[in-house]
């Protein structure tokens, strides 16, 4: 017994009418894409074109770099950069009678005593050179004693022009040979420093040659490097492994109050 | 009738363990709310602090230090000279790997004491080879090893810096001097800049860090050294509050060879500048285009 379906009702769309509706969608909606993408290709023009306003310009401040400034008025510094005289150049460390070490300046052995200085490289100085230079270590290329040293006078040092030069003024005489490590030094590109980089604002110290290197055996040896960092995922060595963190950071502090006057780092044995 | 039936029974312990679960979940944000104060929890971006604003909040860190640490410091807000572009290079023929700068660093910036972080990560690399991959940075034997050279490296400081674009929170960008700096207090710690950084250069601060009152480095500054709460990323600033008054900074002053040279890159008879122009200097991974101002360099 079915119902009668009454005429008046819409019918459902046909399978053909929904596939000839279809592609008309299709090209409405194409249009609008096409639209769409014109409009963003222009906008992304204009913005190429006129810059993002955003993002910055990162690398503006390198056109300063090379503008001349000889029209600008020479400011000298506030400051001024020093060099170091380290106490090597005052005279010898020497045993001293309650067994610490007592700095002896060279006139008060040199002023009485006549030496003959070698003119052979004395590895290590034999006893038979009294005083304290006893055991000194020497290895500095073919040099020997009288190559820096004012055979005439040993408390003053002989550039290779035979000017007779204090032992504080090492400088000058270490740069004769040592030219292009001295026109780093002056470029403040060898040899380390402490202060300020703005000598508008605070002063400079620079360290001097014998700092660091011993003139008597120059090359830098092995040293002991700062502990590592205890990353998570980095198994701690073995020989670290007994001391705690405060505790190392305490030892490297002792460490470094050791070497308040010698930059060096403690060497290897 | 009988008040106690089973069904009642299980439903009471089921909604006890639930409850119990619920707190234990939800455990973490009450220790969370628990270490952050109100006011810094409503703390605007360093940006947009007014003097008056920043004033207050560095009193209230410098409060929160002698609170948390017990020490008396000072944190100032120290902004970058006109005229200053910073840049930093270093001698790879003389670096002997000795790792004073990143101990230097270490005691420099307050890092945490217990991790023994620094900035400065100092490879040890094959000689003929700039394959990072094969460096060592935990090495611990005396140096320098025959056939091995040795390469510090710390913070950049790009020009074009990709860790500053991935922050979602605009908590890290580029001072105008060129040093790229971190709100602490604005840094979400999602790591996404440390992801980024194709040098490796931040650090993530897994825990508060551990620092005794006697160690602590008094002269602190807001987007430096101050001491970076947990869950925050940190980086080298160039110690900016030392080179921003003019001052070297610390893994410079420590280096005994003197391998490293800082200055201003605007100031034609700099030392930095002198570098640049008379060595051969070049910088790490330069195809990357990050520009870094980090130099490296060799005597001959």
């Amino acid at each position: 017994m079915h119902a009668s379906i009454p005429s008046s009702l819409p019918r459902p769309p046909s399978a053909s009418s929904r596939a000839l509706e279809a592609p008309l969608v299709a090209v409405r909606g194409a249009k609008r894409t096409r639209r769409i993408l014109a409009v963003s290709c222009v906008t992304f023009a204009a913005w190429s074109l006129v810059g993002c306003p955003q993002s910055e310009d990162h690398g503006a401040w390198r056109a300063e770099l090379f503008t001349e400034r000889e029209n600008e008025p020479r400011i000298e510094p506030t400051f001024d950069e020093t060099i170091r005289t380290p106490d090597r150049l005052r005279g010898i460390a020497a045993p001293a009678p309650d067994g610490g070490v007592v700095r002896v300046a060279c006139f008060t052995c040199h002023g009485i005593l006549q030496v003959e200085l070698s003119t052979r490289a004395p590895t290590p100085l034999q006893p038979d050179v009294l005083g304290p230079h006893v055991g000194l270590l020497f290895d500095h290329g073919t040099l020997d004693c009288a190559h820096c040293h004012d055979p005439a006078d040993p408390s003053h040092l002989r550039t290779a022009d035979a000017r007779s030069l204090p032992t504080t003024e090492a400088l000058e005489l270490c740069s004769q040979c040592h030219g292009l490590q001295w026109t780093d030094f002056q470029h403040g590109a060898h040899g380390g420093m402490r202060g300020h980089w703005d000598l508008n604002a605070g002063p400079r110290e620079r360290n001097h040659c014998v700092d660091c290197h011993d003139p008597h055996r120059p090359a830098f040896g092995q040293y002991r490097p700062m502990p590592p960092p205890r990353d998570r995922f980095v198994p701690t060595p073995p020989h670290r492994a007994n001391h705690g963190g405060s505790d190392a950071h305490a030892s490297d502090a002792e460490h470094d109050a050791d070497e308040a006057h010698d930059d060096r780092p403690e060497e290897t044995p | 009738m009988s008040a106690l039936n089973r069904r009642r029974l299980l439903k009471g312990a089921g909604a006890t363990l639930g409850a119990l679960a619920f707190a234990k979940a939800i455990e973490p944000v009450f220790e969370f709310t628990a270490n952050l104060s109100g006011d810094e929890f409503l703390q605007k971006h360093y940006r947009e602090l007014s003097p008056d604003d920043l004033r207050t909040v560095l009193a209230r860190l410098e409060a929160e230090t002698k609170e948390k640490y017990g020490a008396d410091v000072t944190i100032r807000d120290i902004r970058p000279q006109d005229g200053v572009q910073f840049g930093y290079a270093l001698n790879l023929s003389t670096c002997i790997g000795c790792r004073r700068c990143a101990e230097a660093c270490h005691v420099e910036n307050n890092h945490d004491r217990k991790t023994h972080q620094s900035y400065i990560r100092v490879f040890e690399m094959q000689q003929g080879s700039f394959d990072m991959e094969q460096g060592d940075a935990t090495y611990d034997h005396p140096v320098p090893q025959p056939g091995r050279y040795y390469m510090p490296v710390q913070c950049q400081q790009c020009d074009n810096p990709p860790c500053t674009k991935v922050c979602p929170v605009e908590a890290t960008w580029k001072e105008k001097d060129g040093i790229v700096v971190v709100d602490y207090n604005w840094c979400i710690g999602c790591r996404y800049c440390e992801a980024a950084c194709p040098y490796h250069a931040r650090r993530f601060n897994w825990e508060a860090p551990e620092i005794s009152a006697e160690e602590i480095n008094p002269n602190q500054s807001y987007l430096s050294n101050r001491i970076r709460p947990q869950g925050v990323v940190e980086k080298c600033t160039f110690c900016l509050h030392r080179t921003r008054t003019g001052a070297l900074p610390a893994c410079l002053e420590a280096c005994p060879t003197g391998a490293r040279v800082f200055g201003n890159l605007l100031d034609p008879d700099s030392e930095i500048r002198w570098v640049l122009e008379n060595k051969r200097v070049f910088v790490l991974k330069e195809e990357l285009g990050a520009r870094p101002r980090f130099f490296y360099f060799f005597d001959v």
